[in-house]
């Protein structure tokens, strides 16, 4: 930097120098020197300059480092430096806020004072490993005894610290975290549970997201439908509703309503299902998914339905029966009104009274028959005193009855000299033998043949009474056993009140027999009805 | 004299119906089946018409023998009085739905019945 100079003729020597050459020689040199002493002083002034600015930069450094350890100092983090060994040479007084200990309580001592017992060896080994591994900086999370004993959660971040290139320790900045710690345990202790409650309740639960494909499915689909959660995922959730019901279950979806609808279940049968549906909404208030509870509720549904069929049922038996007791009450009232507000002549008179006197007798057996079916309906299952029942006397016995009163039909007895005993109710049995006979005679011309006979089968004895009466077309047969139902009611010669078949039937039933009828139109008909033969005594026809 | 036609399958409400109203000024006819009353109704066309719904072992019951009078032009303005025993609120609107122009529940009064016969027929 500096401008060589050059003397020339520097190695002549000045006494050989003429005085005009030793003027010039002079100057020359003065003109150097002051060439010198101008770089002297920009050197120093340079020297100068660095001087200031190394002073300078010691001030700043020492300003910096108290600054630092003021920040330190005062940091609501705990920081901390520790010796390879493991002992604390440094902690800020942040570390009484943590854990109720003082720095000067802890520097010195060992990190695993702080450490509950089983965790001890984990964290020792995180040191190790990034003493071994030569990581700069680790974050990890774990838990700290306070003064107190007490649990609380930390993250630290650790860094190695160097001297003079040397690893000499360890220095650490530690954040609490027990609140979000608390936090996350909660949740996943809330989550825990709720998933505790649906894999073991019998309701199934479905969460969906919001287009309606399924993302969490409980075991119990397994049990009411059959499907496994796991082949459920990404499954629409209308794949398994009856196609009649999707609609009416999107509709209860929109509106967030309780709903019943058809499932498929997977053995191919459908059941009925009962679904509260939740919406779940994500942080932007948007749907973003569904929650479903549903449970089987086929047989509240059968029993709905029975109960319905049940009703429905009675209302027709009441609706009938209604109207069966106004007929008779119609002539009742009627004649009574008659006679009461004319003048009319003795016959007519006679005839009317006749007239409602007859119908108050059918009213009264209307009522009679109606308690009858109703009990024997109501009774189903009940019992009928079952005992051992000499059919062939209680046949004999009817018979001679319908004989004395009614002369004018013949009625025999074919193969009733020895049988066997029957199973069942005295007074119920003679209820149907006379029904049975008296409808024969009824619907029978006068001197018609009424024939009963009797044949054993195996643990039936079976029971036939025949007419030779008008027969019946196949619509009278297939209405033959319902209630209120009359063969031929438009002729009165014929009375009754349609419930003697239907009381017949339900008798025999009860019993744990069959009845039915074979008929030729315009020529006779036949009831036959079975009933169990007596395992306690046996007859002397066997 | 004015006519009419009572159709019921229980001779007893025919001859009920008969004596009621044989003191006013009436020829009166009687049917116990759907064939008759529809043969009748037609020949005679009566002015008034008392019809039983429920007619065993007829072809028809009293609500289409109804409808079918009220779709006949020899029967169409003859007043229709359904006289049955089935009361409740559905039946009579089944009866009005029929073409019915009244309706009357069984069992009623002889009196009342004459009463609403002589209202009707003037």
């Amino acid at each position: 930097m500096y401008n060589q100079v050059t003397i020339e003729g520097l190695d002549r020597n000045t006494d050989e120098m003429t005085t005009a050459e030793l003027r010039d020689y002079c100057q020359f040199m003065r003109s150097q020197l002051v060439e010198c002493q101008s770089q002297l002083e920009i050197v120093l002034d340079l020297l100068e300059q660095q001087t200031a600015k190394m002073a300078q930069l010691y001030i700043t450094s020492k300003e910096g480092e108290r600054q630092y350890q003021q920040i330190v100092e005062t940091s609501a983090n705990v920081i901390y430096t520790m010796d390879l060994s493991g002992h604390l040479t440094y902690i800020n007084p942040s570390c009484e806020k943590l854990i109720d200990y003082r720095p000067v309580d802890l520097i010195g001592s060992h990190f695993s004072a702080l450490v509950p017992g089983q965790w001890q060896k984990q964290v020792e080994d995180h040191f190790k490993d990034q003493l071994r591994d030569y990581v700069s900086e680790t974050v990890s999370e774990m838990p700290i005894l306070t003064r107190h004993n007490e649990q609380k959660w930390i993250e630290q971040t650790v860094t190695l610290l160097y001297k003079d290139d040397e690893i000499v320790g360890f220095h650490g900045v530690v954040q609490d975290i027990t609140d979000r710690k608390r936090a996350e345990e909660a949740i996943r202790q809330g989550e825990e549970r709720l998933r505790r409650i649906t894999d073991n309740m019998l309701d199934m639960v479905i969460q969906t997201d919001a287009s309606g494909i399924i993302e969490y499915a409980s075991p119990s689909c397994w049990s009411v439908l059959g499907y496994t959660p796991e082949t459920l995922l990404g499954c629409s959730l209308y794949f398994w509703i009856h196609p009649d019901d999707v609609e009416r279950v999107r509709e209860a979806i929109d509106t967030v309503d309780r709903v019943e609808y058809r499932c498929l279940h997977l053995g191919g049968r459908y059941l009925w299902i009962e679904t509260i549906s939740n919406l779940l909404f994500d942080d932007k208030g948007h749907v973003g998914g569904m929650v479903f509870a549903s449970r089987d509720i086929t047989k509240r549904k059968q029993a709905e339905e029975q109960l319905h069929q049940l009703n429905r049922l009675k209302s027709d038996f009441l609706s009938t029966a209604a109207h069966e007791l106004r007929t008779p009450l119609t002539s009742i009232r009627g004649f009574s009104e008659i006679l009461l507000t004319r003048q009319l002549d003795e016959t007519r008179n006679r005839r009317f009274v006749n007239l409602i006197n007859d119908q108050s007798t059918q009213l009264g057996k209307i009522i009679d028959d109606l308690l009858d079916v109703s009990r024997l309906e109501a009774g189903r299952g009940l019992k009928v005193t079952l005992e051992p029942v000499d059919i062939v006397g209680l046949i004999q016995d009817v018979s001679t009855l319908f004989i004395e009163s009614t002369p004018s039909h013949n009625i025999q007895l074919e193969g009733f000299e020895a049988l066997p005993f029957v199973k069942g109710d005295p007074f119920r049995l003679g209820q149907v033998c006379k029904n049975l006979l008296s409808n024969a005679i009824k619907y029978s011309p006068k001197g018609g043949t009424i024939t009963i006979s009797a044949k054993v089968l195996p643990d039936m004895l079976q029971i036939a009474v025949q007419d030779e009466g008008l027969g019946m077309t196949p619509e009278q047969l297939s209405h033959l056993f319902e209630k209120f139902y009359r063969a031929n009611a438009s002729n009165t010669a014929i009375s009754g009140t349609g419930l003697g078949l239907a009381i017949t039937k339900l008798i025999i039933e009860l019993h744990g027999g069959k009845i039915w009828v074979e008929s030729e139109h315009e020529k006779s008909s036949t009831f036959y009805f079975t009933l169990p033969l007596s395992t306690d005594v046996i007859g002397v026809g066997k | 004299m004015k006519k009419i036609l009572i159709v019921d399958d229980q001779p007893e409400v025919c001859e009920l119906v008969s004596v009621t109203l044989e003191i006013g000024p009436y020829q009166i006819f009687t049917a116990s089946n759907s064939r008759d009353a529809l043969r009748l109704a037609f020949g005679e066309a009566p002015e008034l018409i008392l019809l039983d719904v429920q007619l065993t072992g007829s072809e028809i019951d009293g609500l289409e023998i109804c409808r079918t009078l009220k779709n006949d032009r020899r029967t169409h303005r003859s007043y229709v009085m359904m006289l049955t025993a089935k009361g409740q609120d559905w039946d009579k609107q089944a009866g009005y739905d029929c073409g019915a122009d009244d309706y009357f529940v069984k069992p009623f009064s002889p009196l009342e019945l004459m009463r609403k016969v002589e209202e009707v027929l003037g």
